[in-house]
């Protein structure tokens, strides 16, 4: 699986570890392995919550999680548990480790605050996240963005704002071409939405 | 009667540089006449493009008065058309001589001075090229240029000759324009049907439509006395003018006072005032003259003036669907067969300036052919559909393309008045790109049924709107900190508002595949 795997993905963008447009054989597995995605931070939420089983020091660990210390036990633990370790959507092994590293630092920063009705444009409108700062999380790319997410996660940790972590994902996941594009645009939609009816009954 | 001083006889010299398949010819106007009903002319050297909608129309009405007041029914030879023309001016040569000494005699296009000298009746030798001298008024040296013609022939003064004589409108005081348009600032459009494009082909149809044509006339008299408007001396006074129930139908006109005399060998030409029209025409009749080419607007009772866009689908969707009373050579007569073309030429004159010489040809196959018979089913059935699509269209620019595109330009910001005239350019290529496919898609609705053909023209416009709105997300310039509102902002309005104005192309997606527009 690994090998055939390192192949197909072998002409991987160096800048951002993508791979060109994916063909329609791969659309179908990687519509899969998006479903299985959405549904893995759904559980790992729930894990992080009050309720949850994750313990303090397995959260304390990924929140601590940065740039220069990217792998930790914790994160191969909950990539293995929810069988996450290969859902790389045509990302190079290394670059799928250290975003998803990003997306479950900042989910540990907001554990307990994930909510698949509110999306990040929304939670952002609604939490004050300012125009400036969401136009740079719309044009960030690789580690610039994730240094983003880890401000985000504490902005909207520090104003208890729910929020899908999905959409956190789908950001960091794919970067480049059409997909990413729909996906910002789809986040910059429920952000505007949400600030234009805030204006509008302000 | 030919004075001794008359020079350029068009029925015996030479003096139009004809194409043809064997090369140039210098030809009179009777082998002229001969060569189109052989159709075997490819272009005519020295006519400039704004000239021949003139010079065709001027051929085509001289052959018709001829054809009608001929029993035979076969070709016409040189000499026939000959002595034609030397019949509707009366047996007159001076009529048909460019230069004709006696200024009390009629010359090609010029009316006799009653007055007796050019001096006596104040003409003026103001005009130095026959670029001066024709209709063309620009400021610039842009498309055409102002004195393009250094060494002129003398094919190149009678080209410019009847331009001005049958095309001129009202140009300041002194200088009125002919009866065959609406109003002094209007223009002569020319709409009609052709077999094929070719000179020839266009001349032989029309000719027979307009010779078979000749006593369906309310305005004119058949047997007029007044065939060509310059055999009658003219001294320019406003009661002097001629009326029309003493004109044949397809009367040459002129409306200047034109002279032309030989000085050291060179033509020079000259020009009076008038204090009013040659025809007398009512301003009430707003230009229908019952002109062979020029559809008349029923809604406002008056002739077509065309405007500076053009020949678009929207203006021939008009004047095909009923809105206009199609002029004789736009209904297909019972000699045309099979396939053909809308051929439509205007030069559109502006105020101080020209708004375009446009021309647009458009095939029609043979199946479509019913559209130009008005009242049949198939006139009904593409009146119909061809008024919907418009408004469609109409619809998609006004309520989806125009605010998304402005939305874009705006950034979003509801509270900011977008830049039209940047968002126009959007609107326009959507324009053209319906205009280029229109009428194509019109006849291929033809075998459909009404649904199949609504929901194959949703689904056009629908790919052509979203590919033009991609376009200007692209290159619309956005500033950085607005992209993502903008972005946004432009998506839902276009996407929430194409879906509710093309709902059949978002409803019906599969059933788009079966149609084949």
């Amino acid at each position: 699986m690994y090998r055939f795997q390192q192949t197909k993905y072998a002409r991987a963008d160096a800048a951002t570890g993508e791979t060109p447009a994916a063909d329609a054989s791969t659309t179908t597995s990687e519509d899969e392995i998006s479903r299985r995605l959405n549904s893995a931070i759904g559980k790992i939420a729930r894990r992080m919550g009050p309720d949850g089983e994750m313990s303090n020091g397995n959260i304390a660990e990924l929140r601590r999680i940065s740039s220069e210390n990217p792998f930790t036990p914790a994160l191969w633990k909950v990539l293995f548990d929810y069988d996450l370790e290969n859902a790389r959507l045509g990302l190079d092994q290394d670059t799928y480790e250290r975003r998803m590293a990003t997306l479950l630092m900042g989910m540990a920063h907001c554990a307990g605050l994930h909510d698949y009705g509110t999306s990040l444009g929304q939670a952002l409108a609604e939490a004050g996240w300012s125009e400036l700062r969401f136009v740079r999380l719309m044009e960030a790319r690789g580690e610039t963005l994730e240094s983003l997410i880890r401000r985000l996660a504490q902005y909207l940790a520090s104003k208890g704002q729910p929020a899908n972590w999905v959409d956190v994902a789908r950001l960091l996941l794919q970067q480049e071409g059409d997909k990413a594009e729909t996906t910002r645009l789809n986040i910059s939609r429920s952000y505007y939405g949400t600030l234009y009816s805030k204006e509008n009954t302000e | 009667m030919e004075a001794e001083e008359n020079k350029f006889s068009l029925l015996d010299d030479g003096l139009f540089r004809v194409r043809g398949d064997d090369g140039v010819r210098e030809c009179s106007l009777p082998e002229v006449l001969a060569a189109l009903q052989a159709d075997a002319v490819a272009s005519f050297d020295g006519l400039q493009a704004h000239q021949e909608q003139a010079w065709y129309a001027f051929l085509v009405q001289l052959a018709a008065m001829i054809r009608a007041r001929t029993d035979r029914t076969g070709d016409l030879d040189t000499s026939d058309w000959r002595s034609g023309c030397l019949d509707l001016a009366e047996g007159n040569e001076n009529a048909w001589h460019l230069v004709v000494s006696d200024v009390t005699e009629p010359a090609f296009m010029q009316s006799p001075v009653p007055e007796g000298s050019l001096d006596e009746a104040k003409y003026k030798s103001d005009i130095p090229s026959p670029s001066s001298l024709d209709v063309l008024v620009t400021s610039k040296n842009h498309d055409v240029k102002q004195t393009p013609i250094r060494y002129p022939r003398t094919e190149h003064w009678i080209y410019a000759l009847i331009t001005l004589q049958t095309m001129e409108g009202f140009l300041g005081r002194g200088n009125y324009g002919i009866a065959r348009m609406n109003g002094g600032f209007g223009n002569r459009p020319l709409v009609g049907l052709a077999p094929g494009l070719s000179f020839g082909e266009r001349f032989r149809r029309d000719v027979r439509v307009l010779a078979e044509t000749h006593d369906d006339t309310v305005l004119w008299d058949a047997d007029g006395r007044f065939k060509l408007l310059w055999t009658e001396p003219w001294d320019g006074a406003k009661a002097s003018a001629i009326s029309l129930d003493n004109c044949d139908p397809y009367v040459i006109e002129i409306c200047r006072r034109i002279r032309f005399t030989m000085d050291d060998g060179s033509l020079t030409c000259w020009r009076a005032n008038t204090k009013g029209q040659r025809l007398n025409v009512p301003s009430s009749l707003s230009g229908q003259t019952e002109d062979p080419w020029t559809p008349v607007d029923k809604g406002e009772d008056k002739a077509l003036t065309l405007g500076g866009g053009g020949f678009t689908y929207r203006k021939l969707t008009d004047i095909l669907s009923g809105n206009y009373e199609r002029p004789v050579t736009l209904e297909r007569q019972s000699n045309d067969a099979g396939a053909m073309f809308v051929t439509a030429r205007s030069l559109v004159r502006g105020q101080g300036k020209t708004e375009g010489l446009h021309h647009r040809d458009i095939f029609v196959p043979g199946e479509a052919s019913g559209f130009f018979s008005q009242g049949s089913d198939l006139w009904q059935k593409l009146a119909e559909i061809s008024e919907q699509r418009v408004e469609m269209v109409q619809e998609v620019e006004s309520r989806v393309l125009r605010p998304a595109v402005a939305a874009l330009l705006t950034g979003g910001r509801r509270d900011e008045q977008p830049d039209w005239d940047v968002v126009q350019p959007w609107i326009d290529a959507f324009d053209t790109r319906v205009n280029e496919v229109f009428f194509e898609k019109l006849w291929a609705a033809v075998n459909l049924d009404k649904r199949q053909a609504q929901n194959a023209w949703e689904h056009f416009l629908k790919t052509e709107a979203c590919s033009q709105f991609e376009a200007a997300t692209e290159n619309v310039p956005i500033p950085d900190l607005r992209k993502w509102r903008a972005l946004s902002a432009a998506r839902s309005i276009f996407e929430s508002r194409i879906r509710d104005t093309l709902e059949m192309a978002y409803d019906d997606e599969s059933s788009s595949t079966d149609t084949d527009e």
